[in-house]
């Protein structure tokens, strides 16, 4: 940026863009700091709370104002005030599990504070990035922070394995999204989504334009786990340490969900017709991939990382409706998902309290017999993943499909509910671990952070199942783009 | 908003599983506390119950209807109110859980037992008073889980095999059946720019011949699948089999009757020119349940799959009824659920107290055991006359209601119902014979207790209302009877006061 234009390039509005993370940098700056002396991960906590409550400040104080600043890199609009809220309760809640996990593992280091609130300052950046190239550096930002997380647990090969196939895979995704950014470049002559929106319509070569949308979903739908650029994912959120694994699955899906959501509605408006279908397919080939190979898991946080392909399939379901209902549709269930999803990998992270880290069927079996609220809990997440009513998984799942529906999409929703029930098999089989196996399952105690963080994703998974309402008029105002492409 | 005693009926349960998930396990003595604090709240619902049949008013379409905001954003509304459909339905349901959790005082983790009980009240009332689509599937799936946990953790060895079959097959069924939901919004949505899931609104409204035959066939799934109508019934004799008592019961006394119900209640009324369509169809496939089921219960050696399999042949009576959709088909169809609701439900309670005396429910490992339980055996033949279409029990009058409306329409399919009544008799008394008399087989089995205070307090107030009913069968249907009517009008097919009307072919739809 040159330095005359500094002046004007840094409006109120601008400093309202950043103000979310610049707050969430600051305090992993501060943890950073403070914390490299002390051993003491709660007081590290403590100010990464205070860090996200200030970033939800900032984009609560963001309500009602729209319209892109810094050149157009960054978009204010209600739908990313909407999906940084959403990464922030995510970061929050799966970092309660830190404390208790970090200490039994023996990886109390500040830096693990610091690089979720850094991974998260570029999730909430990502939701409201509006250029090809501020959609790139916040990537970058926090898939760098996802790679170090991902092989935090330095003593452990599966979690370096992790680490080390996060970053090759995803860094092989960047230059495709890159490569993708370069050919829309060229055909068109601009990077800001809305530009391209409104240069389509004379690009030189509308082929070139196409492969350019191609490659930069290709880019996103890595990130979100879709088929077929799901291979990193069940090996990632299975060595990751499952503190990690939880925030990956939660904030980074809703991230990367806004950005897509973006690039396709403000970017390729005119191109409806072309990533309808191609989101069509990977949505087919999302849910009943991921539904039959979680099927096939003995592994249950395996398991729920397949799980995750087949969620990023019904999400597509709704993404690739292109309508308005389609887009609050993915906002709400991305909402609710994560409370299950961090839930769900939080029960496991108890796993994680013992010596010997363990996650598999057997090890589970008979836990709800001699825990019934523990595995009460885990039963509440596992059924919103599969879509029981009355848990809050079953409305984004009827919101999402409905909203397709509408679009006239019959044959892939009826995909979409088998796919459901297919899963549904998956999820039931640790439920009858959980209570109806007899097993030798240890009975973990649940630290305090832990209840406070199970009991509150268990609570919302349940009151928005039976009160959804409030937070679907939400949605439904949020799915406004700050320019144009509705 | 108003709300009011349905409200009550479908919340209060909730409320006591909150209180007895509060209460110490107390698994030593057998969860005394859970145990009589379920037992209250369910005898409070059973009150709740007969005050709404007396308050109820038959012939005033839904009534004591309640409502609230709930989806907004879709327009879906908390509705509930009662008809002369659901309130017998309703009666039933708050008859047979405290019955089930009297029939299973010593079952073991009775807190959890008690609490899943009480969900499940709660869950079957809502399905039957819900008067919003999109209300009634929460309820409808929601249902689901409870049961499964039922089957699941206190049901016979192969529990977690039939718990999962019975979770995905019905799992299947709904959600199809959701899809048919949400497509009935749009095409109402579409036609009327209104978007509501409000049964009494959708009912002003008619879907084009071809959209419905397919949300005919996408509720169906659904309904089929619970009812069930042959050949998707595999799922029934394992479910049941394995089931607890209480589940049994529940399951042959309630959940099927929520199969005929949303038939009654959403497929004959939503879409009556599909439902005209699919009656011979419909018709024949509740002919073979009757016929199936009779010849399959025949030839079981346990005597709980035996009551199982004759529910898919009662189940065919019902089924045939309401294809046929006459006048007196449908009371005989209807009537035929509550009748065999108790009948069923009665005998599963007996065949659940004979395995507590011999944990087996083999019949061969039976035999001649009447001497050393007259009063058993004494309840076991009326449960099982009642069950085989005894004139003066219940099931008679609505078997009979079936077959001569089936007569009058199509007289070939009325004698082969009329056939099942036979099978009934040879495969309900041949089993009866079979466990209770001859010589004694096994001689320790002289030394058998007899029925105990407790068990006479749960089968007789059963067999007290077959009786009633066997002989004031209009109790129920002028209840009933206006609600079926509308019903029938709905269908749009005309009364038949002649006889027989002669087929052509098949002729179902020229009968009349």
């Amino acid at each position: 940026m040159m330095p005359g234009l500094a002046g004007t390039l840094m409006t109120p509005e601008a400093w309202m863009a950043l103000a979310p993370a610049l707050s969430l940098v600051a305090a992993g700056v501060v943890v950073l700091l403070a914390g490299s002396g002390s051993r003491r991960p709660e007081s590290q906590l403590l100010l990464s709370l205070l860090g996200l409550g200030a970033a939800g400040f900032f984009l609560g104080r963001r309500a009602g104002v729209t319209g892109l600043v810094l050149s157009g890199a960054l978009a204010l609009d209600p739908l990313g005030r909407f999906a940084g809220m959403v990464v922030v309760v995510a970061a929050g809640l799966s970092l309660l599990f830190a404390p208790a996990y970090l200490r039994a593992r023996g990886l109390v280091r500040p830096e693990y504070f610091a690089l979720v609130l850094f991974a998260t300052a570029g999730m909430v950046l990502l939701a409201g990035a509006s250029d090809l190239v501020s959609i790139f550096l916040s990537l970058e930002v926090l898939s760098l922070c996802l790679y170090a997380l991902a092989a935090f647990a330095t003593g452990r090969a599966s979690s370096l394995e992790a680490g080390l196939k996060y970053l090759v895979l995803g860094a092989f995704s960047s230059a495709i999204f890159l490569y993708g950014a370069a050919l829309a470049y060229g055909a068109t002559g601009a990077t800001a989504l809305h530009r391209l929106g409104e240069a389509a319509w004379g690009a030189l070569d509308p082929r070139v334009l196409l492969a350019g949308l191609a490659l930069l979903a290709g880019g996103l739908a890595f990130k979100v786990g879709a088929v077929p650029f799901q291979f990193w994912l069940p090996d990632v959120y299975q060595g990751a340490p499952t503190p990690v694994t939880a925030f990956m699955a939660s904030g980074t899906k809703v991230a990367a969900f806004a950005a897509l959501l973006r690039l396709l509605y403000v970017a390729f408006p005119s191109a409806r017709w072309d990533w309808r279908l191609a989101a069509e397919v990977a949505a087919w080939a999302s849910m009943f991939g991921g539904a039959f190979l979680a099927l096939t898991q003995t592994d249950v946080k395996r398991m729920l990382a397949y799980s995750s392909v087949a969620h990023a399939g019904f999400l597509l379901v709704g993404v690739s409706g292109g309508t308005r209902l389609g887009v609050s549709g993915v906002l709400f269930y991305l909402s609710v998902y994560i409370l299950a999803v961090v839930g769900a990998f939080g029960v496991l992270a108890l796993a994680g309290l013992r010596p010997e880290e363990r996650w598999d069927l057997r090890s589970l079996a008979g836990l709800g017999r001699r825990n019934p609220v523990l595995g009460g809990a885990f039963a509440v997440f596992l059924l919103s993943l599969a879509g029981i009513p009355p848990t809050s998984g079953f409305m984004a799942k009827f919101y999402v499909f409905g909203a397709a529906l509408s679009a006239g999409q019959t044959p892939l929703v009826l995909g979409a509910v088998l796919a459901s029930a297919v899963a549904a098999f998956a999820y039931i089989r640790v439920v009858v671990a959980l209570f109806l196996e007899e097993g030798e399952a240890e009975v973990p105690g649940v630290p305090g952070l832990f209840a406070v963080a199970l009991g509150l994703a268990a609570f919302f998974v349940l009151a928005l199942g039976v009160m959804p309402g409030g937070l679907m008029d939400i949605a439904a105002a949020s799915s406004l783009f700050a320019a144009g492409g509705m | 908003m108003r709300l009011g005693l349905l409200s009550l009926l479908i919340f209060l349960p909730l409320l006591g599983a909150l209180i007895v998930a509060v209460l110490p396990a107390e698994e030593e003595r057998g969860g005394r506390k859970a145990k009589a604090a379920s037992l209250f709240i369910s005898l409070v619902e059973l009150v709740l119950a007969l005050t709404l049949w007396a308050r109820f008013r038959p012939g005033q379409g839904f009534q004591m209807v309640e409502e609230a905001r709930w989806v907004g954003l879709w327009g879906a509304r908390y509705v509930v109110g009662v008809d002369g459909i659901s309130l017998p339905l309703v009666v039933l349901t708050a008859i047979l859980v405290p019955l089930g959790i009297l029939g299973s005082w010593g079952i073991k983790n009775a807190k959890g037992f008690c609490l899943v009980m009480l969900v499940l009240e709660a869950g079957m009332l809502g399905v039957f008073l819900a008067l919003d689509l999109l209300l009634f599937y929460v309820f409808w799936e929601g249902m689901l889980f409870p049961m499964y946990f039922l089957i699941g953790a206190w049901g016979y060895e192969r529990r977690i095999y039939a718990a999962v079959k019975f979770f995905l097959y019905t799992l299947l069924g709904g959600v199809i059946m959701l899809v048919g939901i949400i497509a009935l919004y749009f095409l109402h949505l579409k036609a009327t720019g209104v978007g509501t899931f409000d049964l009494r609104e959708l009912l002003s409204f008619t879907p084009a011949r071809a959209a419905q035959l397919w949300l005919f066939a996408a509720f169906l799934a659904a309904f089929a699948i619970k009812v069930p109508i042959f050949p998707l019934h595999t799922w029934l004799p394992d479910a049941h089999t394995e089931a607890p008592t209480a589940g049994s019961v529940l399951l042959a006394g309630i959940l099927l009757k929520m199969g005929v119900y949303g038939l009654l209640r959403f497929n004959l009324t939503l879409f009556p020119e599909a439902a005209r369509t699919f009656r011979p169809i419909l018709a024949l496939l509740g002919l073979v349940g009757i016929l199936y089921g009779g010849a399959v219960s025949a030839m079981q050696q346990d005597l709980k799959r035996l009551v199982a399999y004759s529910s898919v042949a009662h189940m065919g009576y019902s089924v045939l009824g309401v294809a046929l959709a006459t006048a007196l088909s449908l009371e005989g169809a209807y009537f035929v659920l509550i009748a065999h609701g108790l009948a069923t439900g009665t005998l599963f309670f007996l065949v659940g107290m004979l395995y507590e005396r011999k944990h087996t429910r083999l019949i061969a490992d039976y035999g001649g055991v009447a001497g050393a339980l007259p009063v058993l055996s004494g309840f076991f033949l009326m449960a099982a006359l009642a069950s085989l279409g005894l004139p003066g029990l219940a099931n008679f009058v609505g078997e009979v209601l079936v077959i001569l409306g089936t007569y009058r329409v199509e007289p070939a399919l009325a004698v082969g119902a009329a056939f099942g009544v036979l099978l009934a008799a040879v495969y309900m008394l041949w089993a009866y014979e079979r466990v209770f008399h001859g010589p004694l087989r096994h001689p320790e089995d002289a030394g058998l207790a007899d029925a105990s205070l407790r068990e006479r307090v749960v089968v007789v107030p059963l067999l007290i209302l077959l009786l009633i009913l066997g002989f004031f069968p209009r109790l129920v249907l002028d209840r009933a009877g206006p609600s079926l009517e509308t019903v029938r009008e709905r269908v749009g097919l005309a009364r038949v006061e002649a006889g027989p009307a002669g087929g052509i072919g098949l002729g179902l739809e020229a009968g009349e």
